[in-house]
């Protein structure tokens, strides 16, 4: 794998969230929890009166990447924007930089993941991998990640934006709302 | 402990009537998590993803112990067995068996029991859901499958659904996504997840459910045979969208307390469903509830009421009957997986096996057999459920009595005589409803060993209607107390918009929850219920 890649194409399928289908279940984050060992990238987060998962839109111009000072954050060869775990310090950087805030430690005022918690050193941050040991090329598996497939709602969808228009979805910087923006139904 | 080298297993996951498929893959050393279908479109929730996790927990219960004081000594099985049956010697003893685990450990018990007269049996449901599905039952309606929603024109959703049996939602969606402007009413006082989707939202006083859809139904047409407490313009508007629907999906999760309430509510969802040419759906906290009231009818169980309320020492084996009942301690026995209220205040506790690791048939939407295998073979030298009660009536010198067919004693419940009226629940202001949610396993303490449902709820989330909660000056998000009379629990004030009155909703799911509006039996009717609850809320 090429470390340096960060001018890489980035994936084409991403997780969308169809906001008319989460019914706040918190399906997704325990999936992400069980399955990265107790670091889940995935969050069941609080914003305000909602309830929503919050996970990485794999940003053309990712800010996370450019602001690491560990070079921890990368894109690689596929695509992904993912995290190296041993270069990571935790100094929160990505978290600072994130402009959609999928990287913080708090959302409304309550921890929105398990980063600092006794499990874990506190000196690495979680980070979407997209669960690339079932979708990256060297898998032979060819899934989906596994907040998609655990999604009970059909809420998460693993997408390009073309599937996404086919599918009816309104997007809007990258994500989708459903077929109205303000209201769930 | 497995090898865990052994095997990856696949099986479904049997925590909810949702059936979905499950895997476990070995992390470690007797450590599984589980894994996640390929696909989209299949689904786990958070139960089911806790319990790869669960079969492996280092708080296990591997082996018997005795209390002596507040400590646990190991004894072995021996003692412990003949511990308990000296216990029930002048007493008799009652098994209050897990009504969720397969239909041939239920008839090995009932077979058990027949041979033994100092002996009997009770398959434990929550009650709430044990009068759901009776009522469901004599109503008569059809069951339906979750494939069969799709053909449905309309839907009613009573308590939170969605958290019982998430998967139901992609199929409501579905459905609404191919008919746009299909009505979608819900009932539910305590705004559950459905609330949030639902085109007609049916005002429900705190305790008044049953007069609620009474008026539903009423203005679909539908002559309800209950009261209906005067004017409710939400449900007649709501009954009029449901008036035109030739088949109607009835959705029911049973949510704690409220006793032979639900017994009516059952029997009224089912009629509206029938008359809709639809049928229903209850969602249970295990897959068999069904069977397992079904065959304690026939095959001649005591009620839990019942069995409670008697002298006999009990042994509860799989189910968590204090905490379910939100009663406090002292108890002669408890059979356990892993740690709950009532092998906390067992006298003995023995080990058993636990939902994925069980071989046999579950009773799906009414009339199927399913036969599910095991994730996991068990650990080495924990039996059963149905083998601890074998070993039980070994020890008292008595062989099983011939098990009966499978299929044979399922037969559907039919209506009696007479049944009586449920009793006038009262509404204190401000109450205190207990409600279901998505993160855990019905009353038992099964998935809140899961570190995922440990780690996000730091504490229980207290739904609040936004107006409420500024008259009280609470904070979106603080950290309150909860108080009814002189017991006490800590909170997290969470803004509900669908909720508009003076209550505040806890999920049914937390033992402390249960401790604050503990079971009693109805004078009345005689069953299990348990009322809304006045309560004072602080920061």
């Amino acid at each position: 794998m090429n470390m340096e890649s960060v001018t890489h194409n980035p994936v084409a399928q991403r997780v969308l969230i169809d906001l008319d289908r989460c019914i706040e279940c918190g399906s997704c984050a325990a999936a992400c929890h069980y399955s990265h060992a107790n670091m889940p990238a995935v969050n069941a987060a609080r914003a305000g009166w909602a309830l929503l998962p919050v996970i990485c839109r794999q940003c053309k111009a990712a800010s996370c990447v450019d602001t690491c000072p560990a070079e921890a954050m990368i894109r690689d060869d596929d695509g992904v924007v993912r995290r190296r775990l041993f270069r990571c310090i935790g100094c929160g950087s990505c978290a600072k930089a994130c402009p959609f805030g999928v990287i913080p430690t708090t959302l409304g005022g309550v921890p929105s993941g398990f980063r600092s918690n006794e499990r874990m050193s506190g000196h690495q941050i979680a980070k979407c991998d997209l669960c690339v040991d079932r979708t990256g090329p060297e898998s032979t598996a060819h899934g989906v990640p596994r907040c998609v497939a655990a999604c009970p709602a059909g809420a998460l969808i693993y997408a390009d934006e073309h599937d996404a228009h086919e599918l009816g979805l309104n997007m809007i910087g990258g994500r989708t709302t459903g077929e109205n923006p303000y209201k769930r139904r | 402990m497995t090898d865990s080298a052994h095997t990856n297993g696949s099986a479904r996951c049997v925590l909810c009537p949702a059936a979905c498929e499950v895997q476990v893959v070995a992390t470690g050393p007797d450590r599984w998590r589980s894994e996640f279908p390929l696909e989209d479109g299949h689904g786990l929730c958070p139960r089911g993803s806790s319990l790869g996790e669960l079969l492996g927990h280092p708080h296990r219960i591997l082996a018997p112990a005795s209390r002596e004081g507040n400590a646990l000594h190991a004894v072995t099985m021996d003692e412990a067995l003949g511990g308990v049956l000296a216990q029930s010697a002048d007493t008799g003893l009652t098994i209050l068996l897990d009504g969720h685990v397969p239909i041939e450990q239920m008839l090995t018990v009932a077979a058990c029991c027949e041979a033994w007269p100092k002996a009997s049996f009770c398959f434990v449901v929550e009650p709430a859901e044990r009068l759901l599905l009776t009522g469901a039952d004599q109503s008569g309606a059809d069951y339906l499958t979750d494939d069969d929603l799709a053909d449905c024109d309309g839907f009613v959703l009573i308590g939170d659904v969605f958290a019982a049996d998430p998967l139901l939602a992609r199929r409501v969606f579905d459905c609404r996504k191919a008919q746009p402007r299909i009505p979608i009413v819900t009932l539910d006082a305590a705004a559950g997840t459905p609330a949030k989707f639902a085109t007609h939202r049916v005002d429900v006083a705190v305790g008044k459910l049953l007069e609620a859809l009474a008026a539903t139904t009423g203005a679909a047409g539908l002559d309800a045979g209950a009261p209906t407490l005067g004017e409710n313009p939400s449900a007649v508007a709501a009954g009029k969208a449901l008036a035109t629907c030739t088949r109607l999906g009835v959705l029911v999760a049973a949510e704690y307390g409220r006793g032979e309430q639900w017994h009516r509510i059952g029997h009224l969802a089912g009629a509206l469903a029938a008359a809709k040419g639809g049928g229903l759906i209850i969602t249970t906290v295990g897959l068999n509830a069904l069977a397992a009231v079904r065959l304690n009818a026939t095959l001649g169980g005591v009620a839990l009421s019942e069995a409670i309320s008697s002298d006999a020492v009990s042994i509860a084996i799989g189910c968590d009957v204090l905490g379910m009942l939100g009663w406090p301690g002292g108890y002669s026995a408890a059979g356990a997986a892993l740690p709950n209220c009532t092998t906390d205040a067992a006298r003995y506790v023995l080990p058993v096996t636990m939902p994925g690791e069980w071989a046999g048939t579950f009773l799906v939407g009414g009339s199927e057999l399913v036969h599910v295998h095991p994730l996991l073979p068990p650990p080495a030298g924990v039996p059963s459920p149905a083998e601890l009660v074998v070993m039980l009536a070994s020890h008292a010198g008595v062989s099983p009595a011939k098990m009966a067919e499978t299929s044979a004693p399922l037969k559907r419940l039919t209506a009696k005589a007479g049944a009586p009226e449920p009793p006038h629940n009262h509404s204190p202001s401000p109450a205190l409803l207990l409600a279901r949610r998505a993160g855990h396993h019905g009353c038992g303490a099964l998935t809140r060993h899961g570190s995922w449902q440990a780690a996000v709820a730091d504490l229980p989330e207290l739904r609040i209607g936004a107006a409420y909660a500024r008259k009280l000056n609470i904070p979106n998000l603080a950290v309150v107390n909860v108080r009814v009379g002189e017991k006490l629990m800590h909170a997290r004030a969470r803004y509900s918009p669908e909720m508009n009155g003076d209550y505040v909703v806890l999920a049914e799911g937390l033992a402390d929850a249960r401790a604050l509006t503990p079971t009693f039996i109805e004078q009345e009717t005689g069953q299990l219920g348990a009322e809304p609850m006045a309560v004072d809320v602080s920061v």
